[in-house]
């Protein structure tokens, strides 16, 4: 067989829908058929906006300049959005990424303290509003999270008690956020007592059995690092007394220096 | 004749030649493209959807429902109505086999009902079948262009669009194409 026999018998090829077919679809034509076409989404309309030849290239550019601005934007949007983001949630992933992103370009222990307080802010939140679902599977992974916030927390107390007793720094700052976390603690210890409430509500036990010991161990914790700082202010006070006395002491022997000068000169 | 009998025929056709549609805005203008179109796409998608007379009426009749959803996209300055629907079809269908749904392998209706009676008989009837069937062991884009230059009898100039090739690469493509199936069919005799 030659090739133009070939393409004969290819050309016979002529399968025809049924009449019936053609009749019906006509018929329901209105039927199926959308009275409305759908219109094209806003970013294929920017893209078809640029191909048109007849713009001038700096046009082109301020479009393309304006459509990247705004790609960046509903970037930084999302990572935004993905911060108030629940377990669970399409974006909690990214959330978290963010979170780690945010520990490791973080090197300031004051700053760092402040991070995990924040983190610490919003698991605890997370938790409350997860308790409300009634998930308790959930629950209890965030529950295990909570945990792990707890202990980075307590690592950076222990960092900045020990810059204290050390004197590597001693600022207004550290003394701020110091303050911050024996106030954040409480709240969060209101939060859970909450919590723990509305899982007693659930029938959760475990979850609520987990949290309450996690509880325990929070409030412990907390007792010891506010006796340690307890501790340190007390001996910073101590030292601060001994630098007056001896102040006031060198004071005195000058003042007496002096009088002594003048009754010579006297 | 009942009104719908009568748009189907082929004096309605010759009235309302495509070159009259050049706007897809009312249900008419929908109804106009069905009629005109419906046999050469159903005959795209019944070659290449497993030579199945059902399933190839329901996925023309889904073309037909998309083409009228993005009827606003037709700009008739970058295409023609008829490339325009072709390439939505052949869309359609790589969608299909990508889900690897509706495609049924290989021909379920009779051969001799998809043929057109030729007055002259050049003695290779029984060589259709051959032809199918090497058809089918071609690559996908192989076939493709077989199928819209011989069997759809469309001109390069217009495959090349479809597929989205320049005009020497699709000829080269069916050219091939159509040496490989003669060496299949050869082989086979």
């Amino acid at each position: 067989m030659n090739e133009e026999q070939l393409i004969k018998q290819l050309n016979r090829i002529n399968p025809k829908p049924s009449k019936d077919w053609q009749e019906r679809v006509i018929k329901h034509f209105d039927n199926f058929v959308t009275p409305e076409p759908k219109l094209r989404n806003s970013f294929s309309n920017i893209f078809n906006f640029l191909k048109l030849s007849n713009m001038s290239p700096k046009l082109k550019a301020i479009i393309s300049v304006i459509t990247v601005v705004a790609t960046l934007g509903a970037g930084t949007g999302t990572i935004y959005a993905s911060d108030s983001a629940n377990p669970g949630d399409f974006l909690y992933g990214l959330d978290k990424t963010v979170e780690s992103i945010q520990r490791t370009f973080t090197s300031d222990p004051v700053k760092k303290t402040e991070l995990e307080l924040a983190i610490m802010d919003e698991r605890v939140l997370e938790l409350k509003k997860l308790s409300e679902d009634d998930n308790s599977e959930a629950v209890s992974e965030l529950i295990s999270e909570v945990e792990a916030q707890q202990l980075r927390l307590q690592e950076r107390f222990q960092e900045m008690n020990q810059l204290r007793t050390e004197n590597k720094i001693q600022t207004q700052e550290q003394q701020q956020v110091m303050e911050k976390l024996q106030a954040k603690i409480q709240v969060h210890e209101e939060i859970m007592n909450q919590i723990q409430t509305q899982l007693k509500s659930n029938v959760d036990n475990s979850n609520s059995e987990k949290l309450k010991q996690l509880q325990n161990k929070y409030s412990e914790e907390t007792q010891n690092q506010n006796q340690n700082d307890g501790d340190t202010q007390n001996q910073e006070q101590e030292q601060e007394q001994n630098q007056n006395q001896n102040d006031t002491q060198d004071n005195s022997n000058s003042t007496n220096q002096n009088t002594i000068r003048q009754q010579g000169q006297n | 004749m009942s009104e719908v009998q009568f748009l189907v025929t082929w004096e309605y056709k010759k009235r309302n030649s495509l070159m009259n549609i050049n706007q897809l805005e009312t249900i008419e203008d929908l109804k106009k493209l069905f009629i005109l179109l419906n046999e050469p796409i159903f005959k795209y998608v019944y070659t290449r959807c497993g030579y199945n007379r059902e399933t190839a009426e329901d996925i023309t009749q889904d073309i037909f429902i998309k083409a009228s959803e993005k009827r606003a996209q037709f700009n008739k300055n970058k295409s023609t109505l008829k490339n325009w629907i072709y390439i939505i079809a052949r869309n359609y269908i790589i969608d299909l086999y990508r889900k690897k749904k509706g495609i049924i392998s290989g021909y379920s209706d009779d051969i001799q009902e998809i043929i057109t009676e030729q007055s002259t008989s050049d003695g290779n009837e029984m060589m259709i079948e051959t032809i199918i069937e090497s058809l089918d062991k071609l690559k996908e884009q192989e076939k493709e262009v077989v199928i819209l230059r011989y069997i759809q009898e469309l001109e390069i100039e217009e495959i090349a669009k479809i597929i989205n090739k320049n005009h020497i690469a699709t000829k080269v493509m069916i050219h091939r194409a159509i040496k490989k199936i003669k060496d299949i069919v050869d082989s086979q005799k």
